[in-house]
């Protein structure tokens, strides 16, 4: 049933390499989440971001107001479309119709990146809406390079997969999770979308060292960097910390950050905010202070683009 | 902790990625997460000072509360009525019920007005499962596929003698709601909740709805029964002739020269056709 080791690359290579980031995005490197709650007032403003990303699940429908909105934001930023629900990390077969669901789209807006999760959400047809633990195991290896193969097949286009926020480990894995997306990056041709956040969230919360897994992650195979909030639980008397998207980056994920553009060079960097949704204002602070790092990075290596 | 794995400290080999996921899933939405099928899996998940069983909760928990926000947000108006702690246990029956069978949300809640409909708890507000019905109605017509309305010029170029054959096709996105209820007044009335408490009859009775969005512009329109009726009839690919026919079989005073008059305005549909000659405006 499943994908030998080697699974082939049923696309030429060429399909994998895309407008450069530079030349869609311009000199501003970094986007923000496009809420509903801001569609006018960023078509008022038009605020100097460098771009914005979409849920992509949020326009699947025919038409009305999410569409016509996206459109007119299109026109003057380019976005990026980040999936929550393909589940590739799922044992069984991919959704077919949400798969062309999301050609259309990516017909229709040309997004310069489209990503996914190191995840899966739900099995025999039924979808949790949850972002859910893999087992890093050769088998699971499998159906991920087997499934990101389908999806950069049916859109023609390179993908990139995130590495996701975690509550739990499972014993008896073949593979630490950087050794994972590392490894699925190079068998199925997909960049990785680093996500600071979760690294840092999923390292706290199974005492991992940030840092090592920053380091085993090779700069090319970065293609975009994600950033966003989280909030902190008290489990019986035990900390665990809970990926929300729904406050301000915190100071330690910022010192995260810095290390990472140091280690991997400048990417296109998101604010992400999904939840207790602030005003575009807080967005663009945020999304100044990630710009303020990166120069202060790229002045002192003098790095440019990676 | 499960007998089973107190059993055996010896190392342990994951189950397959299809059992461990499955496993998994009944217990995020299994009926009940005591299930002694639900323990196979908890071996497997390191504790490191925080049990298996509660860090599948946290999973549970979040896939609860996203899928329950997402129909609070279709819903406002069902939450408003039932309050939020009830709202929140008819989401948990509907979320355990009808879990999500597409991955995006914009198609999930359409099943949550019968559910509704059959749950014992909602007794007291008979209503409630129809004006479910019309907020999912709202819902698919923001969703739904753009459409130009039809406007009395585009039918310039007929003949008089071309009428009594002529088809109308409604808006591509128009939603039916009919109700025993004035769920329309009850849904108005909750647009604006902090505008004071105003009581809605249930006197008032009940509404015929047509849902339908012009552009970003979605209106709700009642219909007297006569017009409801010859409406429908033409969105059962009746022609006019024969659903004017048909109108005042049921409602001997129908005016159809005002009816029509008031559906071109309202912009109730999208286009006109001959069954037989398939010319169309």
């Amino acid at each position: 049933m499943f994908a030998s080791s080697h699974a082939k690359q049923s696309f030429p290579r060429d399909f994998l390499s895309q407008p450069s980031f530079e030349k869609m995005v311009g000199e501003n490197m970094v986007g923000v989440s496009l809420k509903a709650q801001h569609y006018q007032t960023i078509l008022e403003q038009l605020p100097p971001l460098g771009w914005f990303e979409v849920h992509c699940e949020n326009y699947m429908g025919a038409g009305g107001a999410p569409h016509y909105y996206l459109g007119r934001i299109a026109e003057n930023y380019p976005i990026s479309f980040h999936g929550v629900g393909m589940s590739l990390g799922s044992c069984q077969r991919l959704d077919k119709d949400h798969l062309f669901k999301l050609r259309e789209l990516v017909d229709r807006y040309c997004p310069f990146l489209v990503s996914e999760h190191l995840a899966w959400c739900g099995t025999e047809q039924r979808y949790l809406n949850d972002l859910l633990p893999m087992p890093y195991t050769a088998e699971s290896l499998d159906v991920l390079v087997r499934h990101v193969d389908e999806m950069q097949t049916t859109l023609r286009r390179q993908i990139l997969i995130e590495n996701p926020s975690s509550y739990l480990e499972y014993r008896g894995q073949d593979y630490d999770e950087a050794a994972f997306l590392v490894e699925l990056a190079r068998r199925s041709g997909c960049k990785i979308l680093l996500d600071i956040n979760n690294i840092y969230v999923s390292s706290c919360n199974h005492g991992w060292d940030a840092l090592a897994y920053l380091r085993s992650i090779p700069a090319d195979i970065v293609g975009e960097i994600h950033l966003a909030g989280h909030h902190v639980r008290q489990w019986r008397g035990q900390e665990i910390r809970i990926d929300d998207h729904g406050s301000n980056v915190c100071e330690a994920v910022w010192a995260l950050f810095e290390n990472a553009v140091g280690m991997v060079g400048i990417k296109p960097t998101l604010v992400e905010w999904d939840s207790n949704v602030p005003s575009l204002l807080t967005l663009l602070q945020e999304a100044g202070r990630a710009s303020l790092i990166m120069d202060k990075i790229s002045d002192r290596v003098g790095c440019h683009g990676g | 902790m499960a007998d089973k794995c107190s059993l055996s400290e010896a190392p342990l080999r994951l189950p397959s990625l299809g059992r461990l996921q499955s496993s998994f899933q009944r217990n995020i939405i299994g009926h009940s997460h005591m299930d002694v099928d639900d323990k196979e899996l908890l071996p497997f998940i390191i504790e490191n000072g925080i049990p298996a069983g509660e860090r599948l909760d946290i999973y549970r928990n979040n896939s609860f509360i996203t899928l329950r926000e997402a129909l609070k947000a279709t819903f406002p108006v069902v939450c408003q009525l039932g309050g939020e702690d009830f709202f929140n246990m008819l989401a948990a029956a509907y979320i355990r019920q009808c879990p999500p069978a597409k991955a995006s949300l914009i198609f999930y809640g359409d099943r949550f007005a019968a559910l509704i409909d059959e749950d014992k708890r909602t007794a007291s507000i008979p209503y409630l499962g129809d004006v479910a019905r019309l907020e999912w109605a709202w819902h698919c017509c923001y969703h739904g596929q753009d459409d130009t309305p039809l406007v009395a010029q585009d039918m310039q170029t007929l003949d008089d003698t071309d009428f009594p054959e002529i088809h109308f096709k409604l808006l591509a996105n128009r939603q039916w709601v009919k109700s025993n209820y004035p769920v329309l007044h009850i849904w108005q009335i909750h647009q604006e909740p902090d505008e004071g408490m105003e009581m809605v009859s249930l006197e008032e009775g009940g509404c015929d709805l047509l849902v339908m969005r012009h552009e970003l512009d979605i209106q709700i329109v009642n219909f007297a029964p006569d017009a409801a009726l010859f409406l429908r009839y033409l969105d059962h690919e009746k022609s006019l002739a024969d659903a004017t026919q048909l109108t005042q079989d049921a409602y001997a005073g129908f005016d159809l020269q005002s009816c029509l008059q008031e559906m071109l305005t309202l912009g109730v549909f999208s286009q006109f056709y001959f069954k037989d000659r398939r010319s169309q405006s």
